[in-house]
């Protein structure tokens, strides 16, 4: 709890647009919010501040003489200073089109103008409080935030403990490690917030897999699967299931485009020794072979499986 | 100028009221929009007559989104009328004169209301 220093502020606004009247406005209707309102009237003093502030939530107006709304939000979700303030977009032109190519770029809300001094309110302080979860979600449980998958830290953890279950009750377990196909090239020609959206469904995906198995986010585009009581070939055929689902999404951005993946599978009696990171490290070359081949496949350790422990 | 003289004559006659005047919490709000007002007329009217129509456009697009919240929505409303018609305008056609001059009387009866509040 004590580590948490955003329970003791108040929560800090920015608000971007050209508009002195709207700023005035801002600051006399949210006055008794325990919120901090500060201002920027151009693109460049937005992105600026955005970046010393660190603020809780940005409202940024799509439509400005210098540099619109879409292109600032663009700006924002690439930078990783900046990444997870959540936008709430402000605008007068309110039509579906706008506000979808908004929430695509990653924005949280929409509020229209003029806007309703009580609405604005409740949207902002849901956008701060939705944060905040988020935030603390992350520091505090191991979920990654954008994903909503159990983190890094937390697949260290469990996979040793799965380890050392697996070991006493002489039960299988397998993992999968699996990576994104050239998905830096998916951020260089669709942009940060759409290689987001990809990651984001995929994690859904996953999410969604069998019960009991356990999905988590090991950094950038790589996932990994815990999979008790499942050996490499039972692993596999979750990997092909989850390849092929994968494959046949559709993406709203560019209807042609198939976003693939590579899986890479062990199992705890293709390793010695049985350690967290020899089944680490026999997945990640598994990985390997599977990229080596050629992407958008699935890959099992070459390592011959040990005969079935007996308890 | 003729109708200038019979918009203000009318803006006397009409004097235009914020909705939240009785909200005692917009006070200074509405105090600030108004104090701005004759500022924000003339560089209306300087940008119309120059011809800077991006200009108007711009402050219009600002009023459109602004005025609504403190209490004038029918100036949202005129403003949003204006520039949509600029949106739209092609050079050498027609000027949105009418728009532009139902925008001024708007700003102009909020002006009026200002003293008659006083």
């Amino acid at each position: 709890m004590q580590n948490d220093r955003h329970e003791h502020h108040d929560a800090r606004l920015l608000a971007i647009d050209d508009s002195e009247l709207i700023h005035q406005l801002l600051r006399g209707r949210l006055r008794n919010e325990r919120i901090q309102i500060h201002a920027a009237t151009n693109a460049a003093d937005g992105l600026q501040l955005a970046r010393v502030l660190l603020p809780d939530v940005i409202l940024l107006d799509i439509d400005m003489p210098d540099r619109n709304g879409f292109d600032i939000i663009q700006d924002l979700k690439a930078d990783p200073t900046t990444h997870d303030i959540p936008v709430i977009f402000f605008s007068s032109d309110a039509n579906v089109d706008t506000k979808i190519r908004g929430f695509e770029l990653g924005a949280v809300d929409f509020v229209t103008k003029p806007f309703e001094v009580a609405e604005l309110k409740a949207r902002v302080n849901s956008a701060i409080r939705l944060s905040r979860l988020v935030r603390m979600l992350a520091q505090r449980a191991q979920v990654d935030g954008l994903t909503g998958l159990w983190n890094r830290a937390y697949f260290d953890w469990r996979l040793g403990e799965e380890v050392a279950i697996a070991e006493r009750h002489c039960n299988d377990l397998a993992l999968i490690f699996c990576d994104l196909d050239r998905f830096k090239g998916v951020n260089d020609t669709y942009g940060h917030p759409f290689g987001d959206q990809v990651l984001e469904r995929f994690g859904l995906l996953l999410a969604h897999g069998r019960k009991g198995d356990i999905a988590c986010r090991y950094g950038g585009e790589e996932f990994g699967i815990i999979l008790p009581e499942t050996n490499a070939q039972e692993a596999a055929n979750v990997a092909e299931r989850l390849l092929v689902d994968l494959r046949s999404m559709t993406w709203r951005r560019d209807p042609g485009l198939a976003i693939t993946a590579s899986f890479g599978i062990t199992d705890l009696r293709r390793v010695h020794p049985r350690t967290t990171a020899a089944l680490v490290e026999s997945a990640d070359r598994a990985l390997y072979a599977a990229k080596a081949r050629g992407r958008n496949c699935v890959a099992v350790s070459d390592d011959p499986p040990q005969a079935r422990l007996t308890a | 100028m003729n109708r200038s003289k019979v918009d203000n004559g009318n803006a006397a006659r009409h004097p235009l009221i914020s909705e939240f005047a009785n909200d005692a919490d917009m006070a200074e709000l509405i105090e600030f929009f108004l104090s701005e007002l004759d500022h924000r007329l003339q560089v209306l009217q300087a940008a119309w007559d120059t011809g800077n129509l991006e200009q108007v456009q711009s402050l219009s697009h600002q009023l459109k989104g602004a005025a609504g919240g403190y209490g004038f929505p029918s100036i949202s409303e005129v403003a949003a009328e204006l520039e949509h018609a600029l949106a739209i305008h092609t050079p050498g056609s027609t000027l949105p004169r009418d728009r532009f001059e139902s925008l001024m009387s708007q700003l102009r009866r909020a002006q009026a209301g200002a003293h008659h509040v006083d």
